[in-house]
């Protein structure tokens, strides 16, 4: 992973010294890339689509909401030091996806298309801007081909080492509640996912792989979030979960946050789904906006994703019992 | 790129770019 910044730094560097491509137009630089990302533009603030997105880009990239935060928050033992190992995870993220990775593929890709067909791009898929300017900007510095496959290479392996924490958790289910030894779990969990893989790549240009990206990584990542957050400062209760968090942590955490994770998270967040379902929740489940063609593809995501969910809830509840019962018979 | 642009970006840079030397700094103090 300190490989992968090193990278990074390197790159940026790169990008943020490109020249204009030949026949470039007038919004084809460095500056009109960072003005791209930078420039505010306050009237967005006025879209609960934005607040959302925004919410779920935050919500993704910092793990919380759908279980890899809490495999690698597993590993910490109880006397460690909670504030400053999230202080540190958060703010170590953040400069990887503010400083590094926003101006290496989002300035690079104004250079290379312009800020309309960066925005087009952008507008295809989730992930297409990345796979469009990273390759562009490899061929752009010495060695860029040894350098594009180690890049890749190492996304791919920081994908799959978050792979599986976020299969973790499916595994602790199948060891604890239903007693599968570990490789047996793995192997369960990994061919389930292998199957539920697949048409996301046999369907990516219908749409399919957007879906599950909007409703598994934007929308759920906000809703389950929310969930928790009130389950840890009104069920479990802040007074606990004050102590939790400050039980052996060195660093002092102002009290203000006391109020900021009792009140204004979860008023925030519900706040945030309440005003996106009002205006935008309709329109996407009746598929308003879905080509005719695509329609099949979207509906199949939706039914994936509740099949899954489903699936799930069946599930932890009879691993629950399970283990009731044999915590009764023992 | 705005005056209003450059000043996001440095507010944005400075805040995580400080927030996490911070981590680093306490991480390596603290053991």
């Amino acid at each position: 992973m300190p490989l992968l910044f090193v990278f990074a730094a390197i790159l940026m560097v790169r990008v943020l010294t490109l020249d204009p491509p030949p026949g470039a137009g007038p919004d084809q630089n460095v500056m009109s890339g960072l003005g791209f990302i930078w420039n505010p533009d306050f009237a967005a603030l006025l879209d609960p689509k934005v607040w959302l997105a925004a919410a779920g880009q935050i919500f993704f990239t910092l793990s919380v909401g759908w279980g890899i935060i809490h495999t690698y928050a597993s590993y910490i033992g109880p006397d460690d030091d909670v504030a400053l190992t999230g202080l540190s995870t958060v703010s170590l993220n953040e400069v990887a996806e503010v400083v590094l990775g926003g101006t290496i593929a989002l300035t690079a890709s104004v250079v290379f298309f312009g800020v309309v067909k960066a925005q087009a791009i952008a507008g295809q898929g989730s992930y297409d801007l990345g796979f469009h300017a990273m390759p562009l900007v490899m061929e752009q510095i010495p060695g860029g081909r040894l350098f594009g496959a180690l890049w890749f290479l190492l996304l791919f392996f920081a994908g799959i080492t978050s792979s599986v924490a976020l299969m973790q958790p499916t595994i602790a289910l199948l060891r604890e509640d239903f007693g599968l030894p570990r490789n047996r779990a793995v192997y369960v969990t990994g061919g389930l996912l292998f199957l539920c893989a697949n048409p996301v790549l046999f369907f990516l240009s219908h749409g399919f792989m957007d879906q599950l990206d909007f409703w598994a990584g934007s929308f759920g990542l906000l809703l389950f979030g929310f969930l928790e957050i009130v389950v840890f400062a009104w069920v479990f209760g802040m007074t606990r979960g004050w102590a939790e968090i400050n039980h052996g942590a060195r660093l002092r955490i102002p009290r203000i946050f006391h109020f900021v994770i009792k009140y204004v998270m979860p008023l925030g967040m519900g706040a945030i789904l309440l005003s996106w379902s009002a205006t935008n929740l309709l329109p996407e489940l009746t598929l308003e906006k879905v080509a005719e063609a695509d329609r099949p593809y979207v509906i199949g995501a939706r039914l994936l994703l509740v099949g899954v969910l489903v699936c799930y809830w069946i599930a932890v509840r009879a691993g629950s019992r399970r283990r009731a019962a044999l915590e009764g018979a023992a | 790129m705005t005056l209003a642009g450059w000043i996001f970006l440095t507010l944005a840079w400075g805040f995580v770019l400080g927030l996490a030397g911070y981590c680093v700094v306490r991480t390596f103090r603290d053991g």
